[in-house]
């Protein structure tokens, strides 16, 4: 019986070894391997045996068995290697070719994420006010990102923001308010512009907690600008965005970069919802970017993209936002003119 | 923070105001109070009583039958508590009252009923009962001379509402960190006088003799040190009121001493340290830099080695507390305390923010330091503490002189602010002797000069906060109240203002892929794992990483967005077998100086179960890169197999690609894309079945190819063109771009509309080869194309074809 199999086992592995693709190792794994395979059959006849003989047998058929597997998967192994060593030749596609009609697309499915949906429609209201459209990079350095901003190395502000930061020594940018600082080095007042971008918080992801945003960050510099004109920019903005009804008070906040600092609450759906920090750009930001303060004053805010879509759909999870997940992003179809 | 309604109104006079009304005039003239909470609610049934008789239980040894007079009427009580005695002034619970903390921890509520077979009407209550404390060893003593039969929330003042302050608004403004500063605003907001805490007068303290010796040894470290030594002192548990006050604000109490400092902090928001005197060795006191690896113990027991950047206090031995941060364990006051050194001192904002964060160690004391305190405050803080110890132990002397080391006092501060400023920032108009009220009644000196008014910055608001006219705008504008601010349109120049050329890049892409190709937007974050590089084959690459990753999976800023793409493949891949996704992204590469690396990317992915034809994503995913820069008017494209190509020099080789069906897609010497089907290796690492292609466009390039717009115009032919195809047999790796080139070159401006409409391999062609069929028209843009001329020109383009060394099969 040992014998038998020892005999079933060399001939397994000499197919094995001559087994040129997958389908032919499939086939020896099922002639020897399978329920009705042949080292199956010997076990099938161990009841005939003697007693004391069937502990060696069965330990023999076993042993057959992992070796005949072991071989299977090294060779399938070698397989694919040799497959993949061969890519470029045997496998080669020509890239100019067209392809076949029935491999095109057919235009089903597209979709706009809610982000950048919302993102257009802010950014709309902003050309039509007169206001540019500005970004600037994602990595930022400490001084466009807290220095210009009023907030120094060791300023317990910086509490207020988990930041990430990098191993070259420079920081994801928590805020957008870097691109108001770029846009005064390089422009004189009037400035009036907005940035839409994304931005980086280290936090714990959970359901209502991200670390990559979309903030909206605007300001306005020229001579004379008050906190008047900015209620009515901000005013005008959420008409468009949120209702024509929405109203909006402010309450005194902190911010290093403004001052005075606000937050604006705004009606919806019939409560006060926290909104945005805005304020008074601190005449050390002016001179920080370059602008005389004693001539010239302007406004600035900030806003989250990412909780206003998600009170706009009513989204109950932040995380699906980044997700990827074709079920949540098939449901923004609506709003995708050009 | 959290601030007690009762102790306002301690200060200023809330009689007319509620809670509401408060939280309101705060929010919208000061800060943010987030929260409100309401505390002894549920007590409101207990009253004050007095214990006027104790007798034994008659069936039990532990229990006592008390009578409690309750003003009106007498009650029998059964108490099992050891210290109840006759005399006693106690809390009552009546019949049917409710009690916050039962003994299942539960609420409770009272029934009559036979404890051993003696009624007992009502309870006597214990802390813990109450919802008070943890105090469960006995009942609660009242002081004497508390009233009999008054509600116990008023008797002891148990009554409250907490305000929940946002700690951030309130960053810049150091005096908010105590009671005392909120007393004051609300003072000026209710338009009442307020009125401060007594403190000890100065005239107590002797004259004579030495001050307790002092020094400062790092004047940048501290600006100020004040000690008072207070002798003859019993310390002890503190009184119930002020345990209650303390711990309804989140503080445990300790002892008198300790609760003392506590109080003053909460109150004043002056930290405050007291060392017993007895454990200042050589009788001494230096504020000094630490040692570079000098080592303390600290009060929570932990053992923490300092550097020169710490400052720390020392005795004639050795550092005693880490100033500003948290006292020694060397020199704490312990029980048997009878005499005290106080500090109170100003350190160095900068400093203590250092030390705290290098140590981890962020506690009340630090976090008030690191706002730049008003050391002022110093000396007012001290004396208020002298004043409660000697209100709380009568018999506490003061023996010894003030110590006040005060190297760097700040300079007054004084501004002009014209009243047009106030109406310029803020829009509104605010009459100027209200601008004057409103600065006084914050404790600024105020007064008329020309247009203007010239004010003198209180030392509390002179620390940071105040600097120049513009923060006084903003004190005007919150106390008369943003709301008087109505909206005005700005009048600004009428330039006009497009989208910036990317954006509107952007848009349109968007628009094409969403809208016109089917494709869904994702968005991905832009880091991933260590895990991630490795997988993807970037193990050795160097990434811009990040340092302090709140977690593994974003530590890595992305060079490639293939394996966020793969993974989101492999999420949707179970329910839709086949899809088409792209997003916008960023990819980031380190640098020597500067900003590093930084490159915006469109990212294409489709993927399908199985293919019909090897490679048909690859080429579908192609086809719409190159349907997407058609439609971008981005004319020109050169399209390419390549073996591991990289979109930029800066970035990897895409090892992740296929090498026979990957392409580089080319506007002159430019690279715009990079197209590929995922490598058979990476797939199954990433277990996506079926096939998937993945593509990256550079968006910076493809913004510089699209040019103005992209529009190109060309006269519409006048005359009838001539249908022509030709079959061509070429060696199988030779792409029909070539060929089409050969073809376009040999009559260009003669041929329009030519394309590939057949490939063939097998019977009657040669190993090796394959036959192209493609199909053009010919023209002629002056003239009607003759007989003669069309067989020039496809003479031309099969000599072409020929030279080029391929077989014309048939045309």
């Amino acid at each position: 019986m040992l014998d038998q199999l020892q005999a079933l086992q060399a001939q397994a592995l000499d197919e094995v070894r001559a087994a040129t693709d997958a389908s032919a190792l499939d086939a020896v794994q099922s002639a020897f391997l399978g329920k009705k395979g042949q080292v199956q059959q010997v076990l099938r006849t161990i009841g005939k045996l003697d007693p004391a003989e069937r502990g060696a047998v069965g330990r023999g058929a076993n042993e057959a068995k992992q070796a005949i597997e072991a071989a299977i998967q090294v060779r399938r192994d070698e397989l694919i290697a040799a497959a993949d060593a061969n890519l470029a030749q045997d496998q080669w596609v020509d890239a100019t070719l067209p392809p076949p009609k029935a491999a095109q697309l057919g235009g089903r499915g597209g979709s706009i994420h809610p982000i950048t949906a919302l993102v257009r429609d802010m950014e709309e209201v902003f050309l039509s006010m007169g206001f540019e459209t500005l970004d600037g990079p994602w990595v930022e350095d400490d001084h466009h990102n807290f220095g210009a901003l009023n907030i120094p190395p060791d300023h317990p502000a910086r509490d207020m923001q988990d930041t990430y930061w990098l191993t070259d020594g420079n920081l994801l940018r928590t805020h957008t308010s870097p691109v108001q600082v770029r846009a005064m080095e390089t422009r004189k007042p009037p400035i009036r512009a907005v940035c839409l971008g994304r931005i980086f918080r280290n936090e714990e992801l959970d359901a209502t907690h991200e670390n990559t945003f979309h903030q909206c960050e605007g300001f306005f510099v020229d001579r004379d600008v008050s906190v008047g004109h900015m209620i009515y920019v901000l005013e005008s903005l959420l008409h468009e965005i949120i209702g024509k009804d929405a109203k909006v008070r402010l309450r005194p906040s902190y911010f290093p970069f403004v001052e005075p600092g606000f937050e604006m609450d705004v009606t919806f759906r019939g409560d006060w919802m926290e909104l945005l920090g805005c304020g008074m750009v601190h005449p050390y930001v002016l001179e920080a970017g370059g602008i005389d303060p004693n001539e010239y004053s302007g406004f600035a805010f900030g806003m989250g993209i990412d909780r206003l879509v998600m009170v706009r759909h009513g989204i109950e999870d932040i995380r699906h936002l980044m997700s990827g997940d074709l079920r949540f992003l098939r449901q923004f179809t609506g709003g995708l003119e050009g | 923070m959290k601030l007690s309604y009762r102790w306002l109104g301690e200060m200023v006079d809330l009689s007319e105001a509620t809670p509401d009304k408060v939280e309101h005039k705060l929010t919208f003239h000061t800060a943010a109070i987030e929260d409100q909470e309401s505390v002894g609610g549920g007590l409101g049934a207990l009253v004050t009583g007095r214990v006027t008789a104790v007798r034994p239980h008659p069936n039990a040894d532990k229990l006592r039958l008390c009578t409690v007079d309750v003003g009106t009427a007498e009650s029998e009580v059964v108490c099992g508590a050891p210290n109840v005695a006759e005399g006693q002034t106690i809390v009552y619970a009546p019949e049917g009252a409710t009690l916050p903390g039962g003994p299942d921890g539960k609420p409770l509520t009272l029934e009559r009923r036979a404890i051993r077979g003696v009624e007992s009407c009502g309870m006597i209550c214990s802390e813990r009962e109450m919802g008070l404390g943890e105090d469960h060893d006995g009942i609660l003593v009242l002081p004497e001379g508390t009233p009999v039969g008054v509600p116990f929330i008023e008797a002891l003042a148990i009554e409250d509402t907490l305000f929940e302050v946002d700690n951030v608004s309130v960053t810049h403004r150091p005096d908010l960190w105590g009671h005392v500063g909120w007393g004051r605003e609300l003072g000026a907001l209710l338009r009442q006088p307020f009125e401060a805490p007594p403190v000890l007068d100065t005239d107590v303290l002797p004259a004579e003799g030495e001050p307790f010796p002092i020094a400062i040894d790092d004047e940048q470290g501290c600006r100020r040190y004040v000690g008072i030594v207070i002798e003859n002192l019993t310390n002890g548990p503190s009184p119930l009121p002020l345990r209650r006050r303390l711990e309804s604000l989140g503080v445990r109490s300790i002892d008198l001493l300790v609760d003392l400092t506590n109080l003053v902090l909460l109150e004043q928001g002056q930290p405050l340290h007291a060392f017993d005197i007895r454990d200042v060795r050589g009788g001494e006191i230096r504020v000094r830099s630490a040692t570079d690896g000098e080592v303390m113990t600290t009060l929570d027991g932990q053992q923490r080695s300092l550097t020169t950047e710490d400052l720390v206090i020392a005795d004639g031995e050795g550092p005693v507390a880490i100033a500003g941060v948290m006292g020694g364990e060397n020199s704490e006051v312990r029980a048997d305390t009878t005499a005290i050194l106080l500090e109170s001192a100003t350190f160095d904002p900068v400093r203590i923010r250092r030390t705290a964060t290098r140590l981890g160690l962020r506690t009340e004391a630090s976090s008030r330091f690191e706002k730049s305190l008003d050391p002022e405050l110093a000396l007012q803080a001290a004396l208020r503490f002298a004043y409660l110890v000697k209100e709380h132990v009568p018999e506490a002397r003061f023996s010894r002189p003030l110590s006040d080391c005060y190297p760097r006092p700040y300079e007054t501060r004084e501004l002009w602010m014209p009243y047009a400023l106030v109406r310029r920032r803020l829009g509104a108009r605010i009459a100027d002797h209200r601008v004057r009220a409103i600065l006084s009644s914050l404790g600024f000196g105020a007064r008329e000069q020309g247009d203007g008014v010239h004010v003198t910055v209180p030392t509390w608001r002179n620390t940071k906060d105040i600097e120049r006219p513009d923060d006084l705008v903003e004190e005007v504008g919150r106390v008369a109240g943003y709301h008087r601010i109505a909206s005005v349109a700005p009048i600004a120049p009428m330039t006009p203002k497009r989208p910036r050329p990317v954006r509107a890049l952007e848009r349109r892409v968007a628009s094409v892929l969403s809208l016109e190709q089917g494709y869904a937007e994702v968005k991905h974050r832009s880091f991933y794992s260590a895990h991630e590089a490795e997988r993807i084959g970037l193990g050795d690459v160097d990434h811009l990483r990040v340092v302090n990753p709140s977690s593994e999976e974003h530590s890595h800023m992305i060079q490639t967005t293939a394996p966020e793409m793969l993974q989101t493949i492999l999420r949707n891949q179970v329910r839709e077998p086949s899809g088409h996704v792209w997003e916008g992204a960023r990819l980031f590469a380190p640098r020597t100086e500067g900003l590093p690396f930084e490159k915006a990317v469109f990212a294409l992915a489709t993927w399908a179960a199985d293919e019909d034809t090897p490679g048909e994503r690859f080429l579908a995913l192609v086809h719409d890169v190159r349907s997407l820069l058609s439609r971008l008017g981005v004319h020109d494209i050169m399209v390419a197999n390549a073996e591991a190509p990289a979109l930029d020099a800066d970035l990897p080789a895409a090892t992740w690609l296929h090498p026979g069906r990957t392409a580089r897609v080319m506007h002159g010497d430019v690279t715009l894309a990079i197209v590929g089907e995922v490598l058979p290796a990476i797939a199954r690492r990433y277990e996506i079945a079926g096939k998937a292609a993945l593509a990256e466009i550079d968006a910076e390039a493809l913004l510089a190819a699209h040019g103005e717009g992209g529009m190109h115009y060309e006269p519409v032919l006048r005359y009838p063109v001539v249908p022509f195809d030709v079959a061509v047999i070429v060696p199988r790796t030779t792409p029909a771009g070539d060929v089409q080139r050969v073809m376009q070159e040999a009559v260009t401006g003669s041929i329009r509309g030519l394309h590939v409409f057949d490939v063939y391999e097998g019977e009657n062609i040669p190993d090796g080869a394959r036959s192209l069929a493609l199909r053009c028209e010919l023209f002629d843009r002056e003239r009607t194309l003759s007989t003669k001329a069309a067989d020039a020109l496809r003479k031309r383009v099969t000599d072409a074809l020929a030279e080029a060394g391929w077989t014309v099969r048939a045309s």
